[in-house]
C-alpha cells in the first residue's frame, strides 16, 4: 500500500472547525504526506469597506473581523490611525487599553482550552473551562455593556472608562481565574492522554517557525521570543513582562505556551490596574489621516499587521490585515506532514484556527 | 512606511529584476517576510514587501506596468504564498514560480461562480453608495 496515495478532505465542515476551511490531506495508508488549503467559504472582504466608510466608522469594521479578539483588532486600526495622524493618546486610554486586551486573551485562551479539550474528547475540562471563561465575559460586559464586540476603542483613545468599583473587581477577577486555572492547569497537562496526543507531535523548529512566519503562541513554543506587545503600544510600555517561550515546538509545548500566557495576562491586569493614572480617556481628533503606516498587536493567537494607506480624505485609500492564523497556516502546512490521520484535528487546534480572521 | 515599533523606517526602492536578490539578501541576514501590500494606480502596479527582524521592520518597494508577471519569492519564504495566491484573485497579478499555484482560486473552489471577489466588492460598494443615498434622500425629507 506504500506507493498508493488517497486524497482526503478535511473540512470544511468537521467537529473541530467552527468555521470553514478545507484540507485536502495526501495520505499513504495513515500517514499525511501533503496538504493544501483551501480558504474562501466565508471571505467577507471587510478590507475594501474603507472605499464607502470613513475612517471613524472603519473602527467598527475591524472590531467585526473577529468575535474573540474584537478589541485587539480594533486597537490595532486605531493605532495605525493615530499614528498616521500623529495622534497622541491620553495616558488612561492607553492603560484602559491594555485591560480590555488581556481580559480577551484571557478569555480567548480560555475558548481554546475548551475547543482543544473537546477535540479528544475532553468533555468535562471543555466545560470547566468554558464556566470559568463565563466570568471574563461577563466582565467584558459589566465593564463596556456587550460581551464579545465591546465597541470601546475609538481612534483617540477609548469610548468608555472603567470606574474604581470594577477595577476592583477585575482584580478579584484576576485572583479567581488564577486559582481555577491552577486547579486544572495540572490535570491537564499531567493528563496521559493528553501527553500521549500532543508531546512530540507536529513539531515545528525554531528556525523554521520564524522563516514560515509563524505568529503568537505557534511561534513562541517552537522557541522564538518574539511577542509584539514588546514594541511598547499602548500602556505595554508602561509594564513589565517577558514572553513566555517553550522550546519543545510540538502540540504539547504550544498547549504549554496558552496556559502560561494567561497568568502573564492576569498579571498585567493587576500591574494595570495598578498604576492607572486618572485623566481624560479621549482627544479630539481633527482633520483626515494622511500617509502610510504598518502597524503590529499581538492578539491572543499571534500578531496582527495592518496596513494603510491614506490620501488625506475621510476614506483610507488602502487597509489591509494580515491576520494571525493567516500567517500560521504555512506553519501548519509544514507541521502536517509524517503525522497520522488521527492527529490533523489536534494539530488543527493547536494553532488555534480563526477563520472569520483569515476571511476577513 | 511608518510603523509603530520605532521612528525609524528602513525602506529600500528597488527594480523588479532585484526583487528575488534582495530577498535572499534579507533572509540570509535572518529576516522573515511579514506582508505585501498592492496599490493600484493607473496603468501601474505599486507592491510593497514588508520583512521583519527581531522588532525592526524593512521595506522593499517597486512599481510595474500592469500585466507584467512579478517572480514569486514563495520559493524563499514559503509563507508568500498565501498573500502572493490572494494578490492574484483580488488583483489580477500574475506571479511565476509559485510554489502552489491556485490560478486566482484561492477563495473560490474550482466548480464555484466565476466573478472574483474583486468585482463581487465592486458591485457590493456601488449597492452601499446607493443606500447611503436614498438614506440622504430620506432624511432630507424627513
Amino acid at each position: 500500500m506504500g506507493d498508493r496515495r488517497t486524497v482526503i478532505p478535511f473540512g470544511p465542515q468537521h467537529p473541530v472547525l467552527p468555521e470553514p476551511i478545507q484540507l485536502k490531506l495526501v495520505l499513504e495508508d495513515e500517514i499525511v504526506v501533503e496538504a493544501l488549503p483551501q480558504i474562501g467559504y466565508i471571505h467577507r472582504g471587510l478590507e475594501r469597506l474603507v472605499k464607502v466608510r470613513d475612517f471613524n466608522q472603519m473602527v467598527f469594521v475591524a472590531e467585526r473581523i473577529c468575535g474573540i479578539c474584537s478589541f485587539q483588532h480594533a486597537m490595532t486600526y486605531c493605532l495605525g490611525i493615530e499614528r498616521l495622524m500623529n495622534i497622541e493618546v491620553p495616558e488612561r486610554a492607553d492603560y484602559l487599553r491594555v485591560i480590555w486586551s488581556e481580559l480577551h486573551r484571557v478569555h480567548s485562551h480560555l475558548l481554546w482550552l475548551g475547543l482543544f479539550a473537546d477535540g479528544f474528547g475532553f468533555e468535562s475540562m471543555f466545560m470547566e473551562t468554558w464556566k470559568i471563561r463565563e466570568a471574563v465575559v461577563d466582565m467584558l460586559e459589566a465593564t463596556a455593556g456587550s460581551r464579545v464586540i465591546i465597541s470601546t476603542c475609538q481612534v483617540g483613545g477609548v469610548r468608555r472608562d472603567i470606574s474604581p468599583e470594577f477595577l476592583q473587581q477585575i482584580l478579584k477577577l484576576a485572583d479567581d481565574t488564577e486559582r481555577k486555572i491552577k486547579a486544572i492547569e495540572n490535570s491537564v497537562m499531567n493528563d496521559y492522554t493528553v501527553k500521549k496526543r500532543t508531546v512530540d507531535i507536529g513539531i515545528v523548529s525554531k528556525e523554521q517557525a520564524w522563516k514560515l512566519g509563524a505568529a503568537g503562541p505557534t511561534l513562541r513554543g517552537s522557541g522564538v521570543k518574539w511577542d509584539a506587545r514588546m514594541i511598547g503600544y499602548a500602556g505595554y510600555k508602561y509594564l513589565n513582562f517577558e514572553p513566555v517561550v517553550e522550546t519543545a515546538g510540538d502540540c504539547y509545548a504550544r498547549t504549554k505556551v496558552r496556559f502560561r500566557e494567561i497568568f502573564v495576562a492576569l498579571d498585567l491586569l493587576r500591574q494595570a490596574i495598578a498604576k492607572i493614572p486618572s485623566g481624560e480617556i479621549n482627544v479630539k481628533v481633527k482633520g483626515n489621516p494622511e500617509g502610510e503606516v504598518l502597524v503590529q498587536v499581538e492578539q491572543p493567537r499571534g500578531e496582527v499587521t495592518y496596513t494603510f494607506k491614506a490620501n488625506g480624505t475621510k476614506n483610507l485609500e488602502k487597509m489591509h490585515v494580515r491576520t494571525p492564523t493567516f500567517a500560521n497556516i504555512p506553519a501548519f502546512l509544514t507541521m502536517l506532514p509524517g503525522c497520522e490521520l488521527a492527529d490533523v484535528p489536534i494539530l488543527a487546534l493547536t494553532i488555534d484556527p480563526c477563520i472569520s480572521c483569515t476571511e476577513r | 512606511m511608518l510603523h509603530n515599533q520605532t521612528n525609524e523606517t528602513k525602506e529600500t526602492q528597488i527594480t523588479i529584476d532585484k526583487l528575488v536578490a534582495e530577498t535572499q539578501k534579507l533572509a540570509d541576514n535572518g529576516y522573515r517576510f511579514i506582508i505585501m501590500d498592492v496599490f493600484e494606480s493607473g496603468e501601474n502596479f505599486e507592491l510593497i514587501y514588508e520583512y521583519g527582524k527581531d522588532y525592526d521592520v524593512t521595506t522593499l518597494r517597486f512599481t510595474v506596468a500592469k500585466g507584467t508577471e512579478i517572480p514569486s519569492i514563495s520559493p524563499i519564504f514559503f509563507n508568500a504564498l498565501l498573500i502572493e495566491n490572494e494578490n492574484q484573485d483580488l488583483y489580477g497579478l500574475k506571479y511565476k514560480g509559485l510554489v502552489v499555484d491556485f490560478g486566482g482560486r484561492l477563495y473560490m473552489a474550482v466548480d464555484e461562480v466565476e466573478a472574483p471577489p474583486q468585482s463581487m466588492a465592486g458591485i457590493n460598494v456601488s449597492l452601499v453608495k446607493k443606500w447611503n443615498k436614498k438614506a440622504d434622500t430620506a432624511k432630507k425629507e424627513g
